[in-house]
């Protein structure tokens, strides 16, 4: 019974999930996306507010230099950049000050001791002269039309408090960077597109998002304890009732980890923010006001379920090779029937879905996709390992132990 | 390819999309109707190729899994997607329960923040500067850079912009 329960929750989770995030991510373009024009061509406002461009970095010398021009150059009538230079070790301070003669827009904080990412975000809502921040990592380029689309949100939606964009990988020498661009094109896409059908999204992207600096004060801004502060302000802005959507006309090109290392490294974080916030905030999600986030909490846990069910099938299967197991435990072997061949085209469905949504970003985005048939192996295990560490790492965690900056890997350039 | 001879109309655009839609849908109604005809033949080379045995495997799932469930969760997952989504269409879409988003006063930020509008002042008017904090996450002084180059490990300098936090 239990075998059997395994077996069918390791196959069907996975394969019911990517059926809504297909036709999730199909009803969000024919409701939506199709009607809108190109990336190039922002809808029009009568009034464009002053916005506050913010870029937080730590160790950014052989990037900020590139960040800030492409900043600087935003097609936005009115505009002021932040960045933080959050207790660099580098040159990053020094550069900043140096670009201040450049872009006359630009003003520079800086932290002499390393505070996190969170605490120059907070730092930058109160330096702003503005009611909105537009908020990108200091390695990330952002597209000329980008803080249009996001304060078209912003300025036309009174209920929206946060606005994510659609990042896009640079970085692409090596399997793993080809591999990324197919996964956030191909799955954070699509989830992004589904998740806003269903009305409330798990995070925002925390390389690039527009935020309302009202709806930040009324929630209390950045926490500075959380593993993650993206996650994190998304779900407390959402149990505040403000909308958080998602604007794939946003572009912003971002840096990943092109080794093994700093990819576990890096997901690492994003599964321990994910269980870290799920767990904070579990106890005061269950009063019906606050319902609708109730299936992003259940589908977060299931999720984890699903990683710690999938690991034990794994390992029985494992098992059973080498020792006789008792019938009750007993998994099937490596052949995977015509399980392999539901989940292979499920795929490949997904794959070509995402594939044509996204072709309207990013011209020859389907050269990509040769690479994606080693995804569902990395990423799937990957996925799964992670989550399995970073539960018991968000046990052991001290309460309000402070999250500071680590230099993450940028891949080969 | 040769180009149509200019003497042919063939403009099928021109057709309203409900008529282009019956007349497809009819004619594909009467292939399949076709098909059908050729059906004992089908029968017997599907029957010959083995076709009857995938069947079983796929529909009726000799390691549990069935074609049906899973088309079943597909069907599930359009209904559901669209009924909220329509139902969300219908019910906000043109309604704003937020009337305005009630700006903030750069005060009750200064409040929440815990520092004096002096130091508010500086950090909203000044290019550059360097932030203190205490080991509690407290700002317990800012400093104004104005020539003088950025130290990164500098003491802080209390210079005629300098506020020191109460």
């Amino acid at each position: 019974m239990i075998r059997s329960l395994m077996l069918a929750y390791s196959f069907y989770y996975p394969l019911t999930m990517s059926l809504f995030w297909i036709v999730g991510g199909i009803a969000y373009f024919l409701r939506w996306e199709r009607k809108t024009a190109k990336h190039t061509d922002p809808p029009k406002l009568t009034r464009w507010p002053k916005a506050t461009l913010v870029v937080p970095c730590h160790n950014e010398g052989s990037q900020v230099r590139e960040t800030l021009e492409y900043a600087a150059n935003q097609d936005y009538p009115d505009f002021e950049i932040i960045a933080i230079d959050d207790g660099s070790a580098d040159d990053t301070g020094r550069i900043l000050d140096e670009l201040t003669g450049v872009y006359p827009q630009l003003r520079v904080l800086h932290f002499p001791r390393n505070q996190g990412k969170a605490m120059g975000l907070r730092m930058a809502a109160l330096a702003a002269n503005s009611d909105f921040l537009i908020c990108i990592d200091g390695d990330a380029l952002l597209d000329r039309y980008a803080t249009r689309w996001l304060m078209w949100h912003l300025v036309t939606g009174p209920r929206v408090g946060a606005v994510t964009g659609n990042p896009r990988i640079r970085n692409r020498s090596t399997l793993l960077g080809r591999l990324q661009v197919g996964e956030f094109s191909s799955i954070i896409g699509l989830i992004k597109r589904a998740q806003r059908i269903y009305g409330r999204i798990f995070t925002v992207s925390g390389v690039i998002a527009g935020f309302r600096i009202s709806a930040l004060h009324h929630v209390g801004y950045w926490n500075t304890d959380m593993v993650t502060e993206d996650i994190d302000v998304s779900w407390r802005l959402q149990m505040d009732f403000w909308d958080i959507r998602y604007e794939p006309n946003a572009l912003c090109w971002i840096l990943m980890p092109e080794t093994l290392r700093g990819l576990w490294k890096q997901r690492l974080r994003w599964a321990q923010g994910g269980v870290e916030v799920a767990g904070r905030y579990m106890g005061l999600m269950w009063k019906w006001h606050r319902r609708r986030m109730w299936l992003v909490l259940i589908e977060f846990s299931l999720s984890v379920l699903w990683s710690y069910v999938m690991l034990a099938v794994l390992l029985l299967s494992l098992c059973g090779l080498v020792i006789a197991l008792p019938p009750a435990l007993h998994m099937p072997g490596p052949m995977p029937g015509w399980y392999g061949v539901i989940l292979s085209a499920l795929c490949i469905v997904q794959f070509v879905v995402s594939l044509v949504i996204d072709r309207r970003y990013e011209e020859q985005i389907g050269r990509q996709f040769f690479w994606i048939i080693w995804y569902p192996l990395v990423f799937w295990m990957i996925g799964m390992m992670t989550t399995v560490v970073a539960l018991p790492k968000v046990l052991a965690k001290g309460a309000r132990t402070r999250a500071v900056w680590e230099s993450p890997d940028r891949g080969i350039q | 390819m040769r180009a149509q001879s200019p003497l042919i109309i063939s403009l099928p655009e021109r057709q309203s999309s409900p008529q282009h839609a019956i007349f497809g849908a009819l004619t594909l109604t009467i292939w399949v109707l076709w098909v059908y005809l050729w059906l004992p033949l089908i029968t017997a080379i599907l029957w010959m190729v083995g076709i009857r045995w995938a069947y079983i495997q796929i529909f009726q799932g000799t390691r549990g899994v069935s074609l049906w469930v899973i088309l079943w969760i597909l069907l599930s997952a359009i209904i559901v997607v669209a009924s909220w989504s329509n139902y969300n269409n219908i019910r906000y879409a043109k309604k704003t329960q937020r009337r305005r988003a009630q700006a903030v006063y750069k005060t009750a930020i200064r409040e929440k923040f815990g520092i004096t509008s002096p130091t508010l002042a500086l950090l909203l008017r000044e290019r550059r500067l360097n932030l203190y904090f205490s080991d509690s996450e407290q700002l317990i002084h800012v400093d104004a850079l104005t020539d003088a180059p950025f130290q990164p490990t500098a003491l802080p300098q209390l210079s005629l912009h300098s506020v020191v936090m109460e």
